[in-house]
């Protein structure tokens, strides 16, 4: 009685509203809102002014949304309508051979409209287990996907075949593509400069190895070294997260430039000549070193400590001396999480563009070389997109290789946890020459470090002059009191509260769209799913540089013409960050039991009424450690924003970096220090409000999730 | 008395199938409002299946399913009206017990208040009045498996599905939560389709059982008919222990006779089915009378268990399983015996 009414009138009344929401949302746009980002008409005095594709748009709208309401059971009719006007909204401009308006509130409405009433029409029709709900989640995170992700990408792809009118030409990408600037091996030889692709493969097989060397020594001692503080190397491997990357570039110039604090020490004492031995390859190498060494030991300690002890112990029963243990047990056991440990940072490095900003010199390597194609004097966008191309396919390689190799090798990882029993202790050469290779190291941070901490309040400590002094915060950060109230003078103002608004509004967006994503996946299964995951994950492969030369080239012009605005930055960090959502989201999905879903539905609760009220509340920990990761990186980040920043809408990064360059050492580690001091807050208040506080999750959840390329 | 929710459920000629496996084939069957139903099968036979195309959760590759004589095939869990107690009882885990209840009604639009009220009620009815603000991690196996019970039938729904609802409960509750549930059943006059692989529970409970064998109904009836007269080997040894001996049916006199391997075991009046030519026989069904030193069977092992000795003997064909009263002498392995099998209590089986 009381539920089988209420079903029914509920289940009447939403085919009405679900399809009046956005057939209202439409009119309004079309009528009543300007259609153009720059202002101007309305959709409506548009279409009467010659745009006539998109009176075609407003009537499949009117038509999809009364077949919503009369008809619902019309379901492709429904869909087709909807598809067709998205395509004639696509068109407007284009089909008229009229300059194209740039998107506004209105149009974007219109498409928003469109895509709700698309997906409701799949559904109806069938699709997605005819779940309006999961429907409309679905295309909607798909056709952003695909707008923001697959569209931009597929851009920089072709822009390598064109010439810089915008026609196809060959011939021009086969000239670019073979330029010797970029395939030289002249060094190999001791005749002339690498090329610039042999120069990034160098460098990350470098970093590579001696990350993961280094990281392997950390874990080694942690684990089996019966080193009393070693929760300590748990502390320290939290700090390059929240670093920006460039940072550590400029700790090291300030100690190892020509003017700096160890070259002038060794020149004072031993007479050693000062030289620019830091610009180049040396320093590029230490700072991606220095950055990676921690995820490259958080992977290994993770495996080491799920080897049983119990199988060492058996080899150890067996008679098998350490050194032989070590060798024949327990470094085969260890092999797969060292290859992992050892690609990720290969690829890091690959995408890694504040170091060799900043550190390169004449060193020239592929995320560079990008940035300075399109912001240089040259710009040439053709060109840019020619080494994207290159920088992509070495990347993919590297996952792919990843995928092939450590799929193969799977048996090796050890579920669960460990069994009990004593883990066999290094034999003594191993732990000698892991200490040799840590002690070192240990002290290399804490310098680099402690130059960070103290730089924002000395005088200039790139030129030794320690006297101590507020002046740099001042100049970044001064608020004055004028008349009616306070001012914010300091330069670094500007900046940072655009950081702060973009990482704000994009950390939730980021959580949002990622987690949905990430419910709809693991519950739900329709025809293109495994598309639709490949798409999602898609951004993960892509280095940052790639990304923001491809927004420039995606977004510059019409129809959605947004660079410059402070949109682009969020919609880039959200996409960006996504896959780290998908990810933690799929996770802690699979620890909740199905069970629970159908419970909410055979009490007769929708999708989204489960989802809001049973999913979304166990998912608190994903929820937390995306905004975390979301959040974190979107103060960190450069390479991607570089591309994207302007004069208004400018990044804390980016104007550090054009500190740096600019030769202000100070005033960029004073701000520096602020932001890692800011993120620490930041990330400490989320966990309170978000949830009850969990010990563990704030170190583990960024630094677990597979770390994009910056 | 009969609740005027309770609705009848009918399958007709259902399937379900994943790919090339069949889960369910071509399955009719027909439920009437207001009684117990059990599905009773071996692991993998599809009775989740069958529950959870009642549900709504699973939707048939072909075939009707009716409920309360409407057809709901096409149907999503949402709108069919039934409720489900799962096995793992799926209680929200960061709700309370309260909340866990009124989060049917709360769905459904009902006011807080109303729909508090309504929980209370329920929860009172299952004996958990006072534990509304525990979490479900808070309470035994039994509280949570109660408060299962409460949270499903707060909306009094059309239909009430079980699926293994004792299996997380050790032997002794067992029998008292059965017991609760068939009392609750009873009272409020639901319809409840109830999966068990547990043939004794499935007895003790049902208005009907029905048993599945590999993804098709095998038999279905009420226990007693289930248990007196199985319609196949399967059946005959799949409800009950039944000793099953392949050999010839005669008639004399009014008497079936049966034999096998020179042993002729008379059996009293029976309805001989046309190709008769296996016994089914329980094994509390048969007296042993001590023989000569040449009869066929002998007694190979005794166990006593209590309330009965349990006899291994040899026979010509093999093993036969005989339990006895312990109030009876008992027979020493070793000893030669005769089987005399109690009138009519044979079971002739294709
Ligand atoms: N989602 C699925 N995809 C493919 N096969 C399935 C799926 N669900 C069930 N099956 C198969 O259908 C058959 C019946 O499964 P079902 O869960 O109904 O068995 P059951 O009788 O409940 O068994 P149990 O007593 O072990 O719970 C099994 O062979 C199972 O492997
Ligand atoms: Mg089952």
């Amino acid at each position: 009685m009381r539920r089988g009414g209420e079903t029914m009138r509920a289940a009447a009344g939403t085919g009405l509203r679900a399809e009046a929401l956005p057939a209202g949302l439409a009119a309004l746009a079309f009528l009543a809102l300007p259609y153009a980002f720059t202002g101007g008409a309305s959709g409506l005095g548009l279409a009467l002014s010659g745009y006539w594709s998109l009176a075609l748009a407003a009537l499949c709208l009117l038509g999809a949304a009364l077949a919503g309401m009369l008809r619902p059971a019309q379901g492709p009719v429904r869909a087709v309508l909807a598809g067709l006007g998205l395509g004639a909204l696509f068109a407007v401009g284009f089909a008229e051979g009229l300059p194209v308006p740039p998107w506004g509130l209105g149009a974007a409405l219109l498409a928003a409209a469109l895509i709700l009433l698309l997906a409701r029409g799949c559904a109806a029709a069938g699709a997605f287990k005819a779940d309006p709900w999961v429907a409309t989640v679905t295309v909607t995170i798909l056709a952003l996907v695909l707008l923001f992700v697959f569209f931009p990408v597929a851009r920089v792809l072709l822009g390598a075949f064109v010439d810089p009118a915008g026609r196809p030409d060959f011939a021009l990408f086969l000239r670019r593509i073979s330029a010797p600037d970029i395939w030289s091996a002249g060094c190999l030889l001791g005749t002339r400069e690498c090329g610039v692709v042999l120069n990034t493969i160098w460098l990350g097989i470098l970093t590579g190895i001696l990350s993961t060397a280094l990281g392997l020594a950390f874990a080694l001692l942690a684990t089996r070294g019966g080193i009393r503080h070693a929760r300590l190397f748990d502390a320290l491997s939290i700090l390059p997260i929240i670093t920006p990357p460039f940072v550590i570039a400029l700790a090291l110039i300030i100690l190892f430039g020509r003017t700096g604090i160890v070259t002038s020490a060794l020149d004072g004492c031993f007479g050693i000549g000062r030289s620019r031995w830091i610009y180049g390859l040396p320093g590029v190498l230490i700072s991606q070193v220095l950055s990676q060494t921690p995820l490259s030991y958080l992977i290994l300690r993770g495996a080491i400590r799920g080897i049983a002890p119990a199988l060492e112990e058996a080899a150890q029963i067996l008679g098998a001396s350490r050194l032989r243990l070590f060798r024949t047990v327990t470094w085969p056991l260890l092999r797969p999480a060292v290859a992992a440990a050892f690609l990720l940072a290969f690829v890091e490095s690959l995408s890694d563009f504040g170091n060799p900003l900043v550190l390169g010199g004449s060193f020239e390597v592929l995320s560079t070389k990008i940035f300075f194609a399109v912001a240089g004097a040259q710009h040439d966008p053709g060109r840019a997109a020619v080494l994207a191309l290159i920088l992509l396919a070495l990347t993919l390689a590297a996952f792919w290789l990843q995928t092939v190799w450590l799929g193969r090798a799977s048996y090796v990882t050890v579920t669960g946890k460990g069994d009990a029993g004593m883990p066999a202790s290094l034999p003594s050469p191993v732990r000698a020459l892991a200490l040799g290779a840590v002690l070192p190291w240990l002290l290399l941070t804490v310098a680099v470090y402690g130059i960070i901490a103290a730089g924002g309040f000395v005088q200039d400590i790139g030129r030794g002059d320690m006297t101590l002094t507020w002046a740099h915060f001042h100049t970044g950060f001064e608020i004055e009191w004028r008349g009616q109230g306070l001012f914010l003078a300091g330069s670094a103002w500007d900046s940072f509260l655009v950081t702060l608004a973009v990482s704000a509004i994009a950390a939730p967006l980021t959580a949002a769209v990622g987690l949905l994503t990430a419910y709809v996946l693991a519950r739900h299964d329709f025809a293109g799913r495994r598309i639709f995951e490949f798409l999602t994950l898609l951004s993960f492969a892509i280095p940052g540089t790639v990304i923001g030369v491809a927004y420039i080239l995606a977004f510059n012009v019409p129809p959605i013409e947004i660079t410059g605005t402070g949109l682009i930055l969020i919609l880039c960090f959200v996409f960006r960050n996504m896959p780290v959502g998908v990810r933690a989201g799929i996770a802690a999905l699979a620890q909740i039991d199905r069970s629970l879903d159908e419970a909410s539905t055979t009490l007769g609760a929708r999708t989204g009424t489960t989802v809001r009220r049973v999913i979304l509340p166990l998912l608190k920990p994903a929820i937390i450690s995306t905004l975390v990761y979301s959040f974190v990186n979107a103060m960190t980040a450069v390479s991607a924003i570089v591309f994207l920043v302007t004069a208004r809408f400018n990044m804390a990064t980016a104007y550090i970096v054009n500190r740096v360059e600019a030769g202000e050492y100070p005033l960029a580690i004073a701000y520096s220090t602020l932001l890692i001091l800011f993120m620490l807050a930041v990330v400490l208040l989320i966990q309170r409000v978000v949830g009850e506080r969990k010990p563990g999750r704030l170190a583990a959840a960024p630094a677990g999730a597979p770390v994009t390329a910056r | 008395m009969s609740s005027s929710r309770a609705a009848s459920v009918e399958f007709r000629n259902v399937w379900k199938r994943w790919g090339e496996a069949v889960a369910v084939r071509d399955v009719s069957f027909r439920i009437e409002a207001g009684t117990l139903t059990t599905l009773l099968g071996p692991s993998g036979c599809g009775k989740t299946t069958t529950l959870r195309l009642v549900a709504g959760l699973e939707i048939a590759s072909a075939g009707q399913v009716l409920i309360g004589g409407e057809d709901v095939t096409r149907r999503g869990a949402a709108e069919r009206d039934v409720s489900m107690v799962f096995q793992s009882y799926a209680l929200f885990p960061h709700m309370n017990v309260l909340e866990n209840c009124m989060y049917g009604p709360r769905a459904a639009g009902v006011p807080r208040a109303r729909a508090e009220a309504m929980a209370r009620e329920k929860l009172a009815l299952v004996g958990l009045a006072g534990l509304e603000n525990r979490l479900p991690s808070e309470l035994s196996g039994g509280q949570q498996q109660r408060v299962a019970v409460a949270r499903a039938i707060v909306l009094e729904p059309r239909v009430l599905l079980f699926d293994e609802p004792l299996s997380n409960l050790d032997a002794r509750l067992r029998r008292v939560v059965r017991d609760e549930i068939r009392e609750l059943q009873k009272r409020l006059g639901l319809t409840v389709l109830y999966v068990t692989h547990d043939q004794q529970e499935a007895l003790a409970v049902s208005d009907r059982v029905i048993v599945m064998d590999r993804a098709v109904i095998a038999q279905e009836g009420a226990p007693q008919e289930l248990y007196h007269r199985p319609a196949s080997r399967f059946l005959a040894d799949f409800i009950g222990e039944a000793n099953l001996i392949d050999g010839a049916f005669r008639t004399a006199g009014g008497e079936v006779l049966f034999e096998r391997e020179g042993v002729v075991l008379a059996l009293g009046a029976l309805a001989l089915p046309p190709e008769a030519r296996c016994l089914a026989i329980r094994p509390d069904r048969i007296a042993l009378r001590a023989a000569a030193g040449g009869a066929a069977c002998r007694v190979a092992r005794v166990a006593f268990v209590g309330p009965s000795h349990e006899y291994v003997l040899t026979a010509p064909w093999g093993e036969v399983l005989v339990v006895r009263p312990s109030s009876e002498p008992v027979l020493s392995p070793g000893s030669a015996v005769e089987l005399v099998p109690d009138p009519g209590a044979a079971i002739p089986l294709a």
